[in-house]
């Protein structure tokens, strides 16, 4: 489970409430999702009540309390994008993925999100794919973009 | 400090809030989130009062009774057209989302509503996510065992990942304070269940009288807290003038 | 290095200053988030790469630009932050001469070098070229996108490296944050704040210089911390001019804190990044890092004894934490849960202690202000709403992209002379302000000056400064639709009107969108606007009808057309739309192959059809045609 890191990232942000959100973030950001055990021993270390800690984690649109794919698609469903085709953009993703917004393949090999403006409305319809940010999509190529996993290629 | 409270002249003490104000002078504002024992929320809006101040002709407000500070000299209104559409509306939405709850039944009777006009909810849900529940459970008892967790629409009050609750002690009070009676604590058996927590406990029964008196667990979180044994906890209230007579008579004391 | 006086810290300023001059060309490559997509920072690494390969003095830092250089001094390359014209780049920019370069390939790399660099000339084709008269434009002296703006708040961005302190240093960086130690008290520092009128860049327009007074009125009488907060929390949906300061000048960022922190007596300040935002979170990172070992943060600033440190704070992806109220309970740890503004966090904000929380456009105006003065600002806009403006100009606009502008300049003028106008020719609909509590203005309005008071008496609100601009494809009930689809996702929960008003008022929108709803319909949405307006607990609920509301006053025919004809005029709504084939068809199978459901038929050279049973609207073959043979209507 990663104890160990557990720990590491607990100790680099202090055991204050106000890092709650910091070790949940960087929990996220290492193990790709926040577990029920992870919510149980960060409440034991922070001494906060786990309806707290679970309260907090699931408020936040960022964290996942469910396991993600090894690849995230992120539509952005900003205003900008929105009026130039992004939802028909999020609709062939999810038809081509089998799945919906917010959901996981059941192999585990994509999530597909919608979020909100990432803030590159000069490029708009945009796709975040692992970090990489992809501007100007267009519906019927939108497929490409399940087969790029980020800047790994 | 004196203010005005639907012509009416009231005082008021300093950190008091409107509504303890009203109430203490026999003027009923309703709410459905509201405890005398909880820090308020302002979470349901139908306690919304209008007030204004003759220092500042012409300029008025809307505001939440039970949180808003009284100050000297503010003339307050309990009701007027604009209020009374506020709470017609609130008491229709909250319809749309528990149409079998009595008290927002009640409330809407009030004001000419039998069913609500708006669509309803997928699955109904007769709690109003007042709170109430987690602010007991949290700031008077103190064991946490739910809290409110979600966002928006899909807003839940529970128990941390919706399933059992650990540290819940069953002792009820969240369904004490409940308006709407959506927590049911069912003690049949020798055993509470609290279904909405999704918890079971055994009920530890009186010896005196063989009475559930409450649970094991609870009856440990108080005696943690407060210096008294544990065989006063476990005797049911109505047999526990015998007990301390017993008491008293074989050892002299309480 | 450290600066342990004031004196060290200007004669280093002088020495760059001097190693600024001695530059031949100044190279600056785009680096915001969107031209980091079409590959800025390997496009600056070759740059640099290829120029010394052909034997050119080149320099990736300002420091070493100083001392001795031949052939008429060293090129300085480097990467900056968002210049805001993001529909044209890459861009790659160099000075003295203005010229700027345009959808920069990697591939242009070694022409930019040769005859660029070496060469002196020009490359005609990675020019600008302007949309109404088709001619090339040089730089940004001539491209109207830019010499129409008047940069404050903007102005350092895409001029400076963000990540190097000896480039804002060089540039002037730090100087009013010396004026203000050395030569104001903390009262006359906030007396400059006031007379210069300054008001909340981040939507809320509340002067800026009263809110800081009363903070200080507050600590003065009750004691306690005074807490600093930036709000890097942008959440409106299509604004980015924070972003891009936060990503081109973030030191001006930390600068302006510092400065406020010593007018209000704080040592501790935030910045609250938006999780969407992880460029933005690094460069202020290296920022705050580089300021603190340079002595510029920190412990006894400059020697002067003043203290002042920041901690970033990362968003956790929720539009509700933009509220200040609620972004301090997420500061705290909390859910971002708003509270009832009876009490003001100027009193009992971050830990129930005074707290002065502003935009990151607002601090970034405060070392100008201190250094140019209050009336210079006073001096731009207009009467009630002093200085200047960003607006992130996007949508159907040509050039779309950051623009700032004095306060008062007409929104027709940003979106067509700035803009340059309507992609593809087509016309003008509609422009979206102030983010989902503002709302959409009709052409009818296109000469209403922009500032704070005159967008709200027009029924929208300037806001943060997103611009949307639609065009007759775009459906404004759909739109309307949209905002009220977003806030569904972003309240928090807590008050009943706004969690159980907004599915509802989303649900008599679907209908209109489906073609099933009614005419009184129109009421109920009205009745229920009122309600969430005077019952919610915070701005977002309150607010929240405001999109609806302005289409229905501006675009009201197109509720009508929905309700009674059962049409999307912008072709939008897919119950009420139909897809087909028109006579520009060529034949070429390419939306045959294309569409996911088989529902269109045709022949190699012939003209397509689209069977409207099986068609689900998906939209694939208008996105693949390249002849226009679809028609959306």
């Amino acid at each position: 489970m990663g104890t160990i890191n557990l720990d590491r990232i607990i100790d680099r942000h202090g055991r204050e409430q106000s890092s709650l959100i910091a070790i949940l973030q960087d929990i996220q950001d290492h193990f790709n999702w926040i577990s029920e055990e992870h919510l149980y021993h960060v409440a034991r270390e922070l001494t906060l009540p786990v309806t707290h800690v679970f309260g907090v984690a699931s408020f936040y649109r960022a964290l996942s309390l469910k396991p993600r794919g090894k690849s995230i698609i992120k539509v952005c469903m900003g205003t900008a994008c929105h009026v130039r085709g992004a939802p028909l953009i999020a609709d062939e993703l999810g038809r081509h993925l089998g799945i919906g917004p917010g959901e996981t393949t059941p192999d585990l090999s994509h999530t597909l999100e919608v979020v909100n403006c990432v803030g590159a409305c000069g490029m708009a319809p945009v796709v975040v794919v692992d970090n990489v940010y992809h501007p100007g999509v267009k519906a019927h190529r939108a497929k490409k973009l399940l087969k790029t996993k980020g800047a790994k290629e | 400090m004196l203010l005005t409270i639907d012509d009416t002249r009231v005082e008021a003490r300093e950190g008091q809030t409107l509504w303890e104000v009203a109430a203490e002078n026999g003027i009923e504002i309703p709410t459905l989130c509201h405890h005398e024992a909880l820090e308020p929320r302002g979470a349901c809006r139908i306690c919304m009062v209008e007030i204004s101040n003759p220092k500042w002709p012409g300029w008025s407000r809307l505001v939440t009774s039970c949180v808003y500070p009284a100050e000297p000299g503010l003339v307050v209104r309990t009701n007027n057209d604009e209020i009374h559409e506020i709470r017609r509306t609130i008491v229709d939405l909250l319809m749309a989302r528990c149409p079998e709850t009595g008290p927002v039944l009640e409330l809407g009777a009030k004001y000419g509503l039998t069913e609500s006009s708006f669509v309803k909810r997928e699955q109904d849900d007769n709690c109003i996510l007042c709170g109430l529940c987690v602010r007991t459970c949290e700031d008077v008892i103190g064991a946490c065992a739910i809290g409110v967790s979600g966002r928006g629409a899909i807003k839940k009050v529970g128990p941390a990942f919706g399933v059992g609750s650990k540290t819940c002690i069953g002792c009820g009070a969240c369904a004490h304070v409940c308006p709407t009676g959506c927590i049911q604590v069912i003690d049949e058996g020798g055993k509470r269940r609290i279904p909405r927590w999704g918890v079971e406990f055994e009920l530890v029964r009186c010896p005196e009288s063989g009475m559930p008196v409450s649970t094991r667990e609870h009856i440990e979180f108080v005696r943690k807290r407060v210096s008294v044994g544990r065989e006063v906890l476990e005797t049911a209230p109505e047999m526990k003038r015998k007990f301390y007579a017993r008491k008293v008579a074989s050892e002299g004391h309480m | 290095m450290r600066f342990e006086s004031i004196q060290q810290l200007d004669e280093r300023r002088a020495f760059l200053r001097d190693a600024r001059g001695r530059v031949k060309h100044r190279v600056i490559v785009c680096a915001g988030t969107g031209c980091v997509a079409g590959g800025a920072f390997e496009i600056c690494a070759e740059i640099i790469r290829q120029a010394r390969e052909a034997g050119l003095d080149v320099e990736a830092e300002l420091a070493p630009c100083g001392g001795e250089h031949e052939n008429g001094g060293p090129d300085y390359v480097s990467a900056s932050g968002c210049h805001g014209f993001c529909q044209v780049g890459p861009l790659v920019h160099i000075t003295p001469e203005d010229v700027l370069y345009t959808r920069v390939k990697l591939e242009d790399v070694p022409a930019i070098v040769t005859r660029t660099l070496a060469g002196g000339q020009v490359i005609d084709d990675l020019l600008f070229v302007d949309p109404a008269s088709g001619e090339h434009q040089k730089g940004r002296e001539d491209i109207s996108f830019y010499n129409k703006q008047h940069r404050v708040a903007l102005e350092a961005c895409g001029v400076i490296d963000p990540e190097s302190l000896d480039d804002y240093l060089a540039h002037g960086g730090y100087a009013p944050l010396v004026k203000a130690l050395t030569s104001m008290t903390p009262e006359q520092v906030v007396a400059e704040v006031e007379g210069s009128g300054l008001r909340g860049r981040g939507g809320g327009g509340f002067p800026t210089g009263r809110k800081w007074r009363s903070a200080i009125k507050a600590r003065d009488a009750h004691g306690g911390t005074m807490y600093v907060i930036c709000n890097g929390d942008e959440g409106d949906p299509g604004a980015f001019m924070d972003r891009s300061i936060m990503e081109g000048d973030p030191f001006k960022v930390v600068e302006g804190m510092t400065i406020g922190a010593f007018a209000l007596g704080s040592a501790h300040g935030y910045i609250y990044v938006r999780h969407e935002y992880p460029l933005a979170v690094k460069r202020l990172r290296k920022a705050i890092d580089a300021a603190r070992t340079a002595g510029l943060l920190g412990d006894d600033i400059l020697g002067t004894g003043f203290s002042f440190d920041i901690r970033i704070n990362r968003g956790g992806g929720a539009f509700v934490c933009g509220e200040s109220s609620a972004l301090m309970r997420s500061l705290e740890g909390q859910m971002g849960e708003p509270r009832p503004k009876y009490v003001h966090s100027t009193e009992k904000g971050l830990y129930e202690q005074p707290t002065v929380l502003n935009n990151v456009e607002s601090w970034v105006s405060i070392p100008p202000i201190i250094e140019k003065g209050a009336g210079w600002f006073a001096g731009m806009g207009t009467e009630k709403s002093k200085g200047t403006k960003a607006f992130s100009l996007v949508g159907k606009v040509n050039n779309t992209g950051l623009v700032e502008v004095p306060m008062g300049v007409t929104m027709r003028e940003i979106i067509f002379d700035i803009g340059g106008g309507i992609i593809g020719g087509q016309k003008f609909k509609a422009v979206q302000t102030g983010g989902p509590s503002g709302g959409c203005l009709p052409e009818s309005l296109l000469d209403t000056p922009v500032d704070f008071d005159t967008l709200t008496a027009a029924g929208s609100m300037m806001g943060s400064g997103g611009m949307i601009v639609m065009d007759e494809r775009n459906c404004m009930v759909d739109v309307a639709k949209y905002f009220v689809n977003f806030l569904i996702q972003e309240s928090c929960g807590k008050c009943v009107p706004c969690r159980e008003g907004l599915p509802q008022l989303h649900a008599i929108l679907s209908r209109i969108c489906e073609g099933t709803a009614v005419a009184e319909d129109i009421g109920r949405i009205h009745a229920l606007a009122r309600v969430m307006e005077t019952a919610s607990l915070c701005a977002l609920g309150k607010t929240s009808a405001y999109p609806v509301l302005s289409t229905l006053k501006y675009f009201m025919h197109e509720y009508e057309e929905h309700i009674r004809d059962h049409r999307c005029a912008g072709g939008v709504c897919k119950a009420l739309i139909t897809y087909s084939v028109n006579d520009n068809c060529t034949g070429c199978l390419l939306c045959k192959k294309a569409c996911p459901v088989e529902a269109i038929t045709g022949e190699k050279k012939k003209k397509h059809a689209i069977d409207p049973g099986i068609c689900t609207r998906c939209g694939v073959c208008e996105s693949v045609c390249n002849d226009n043979a679809i028609t959306v209507e």
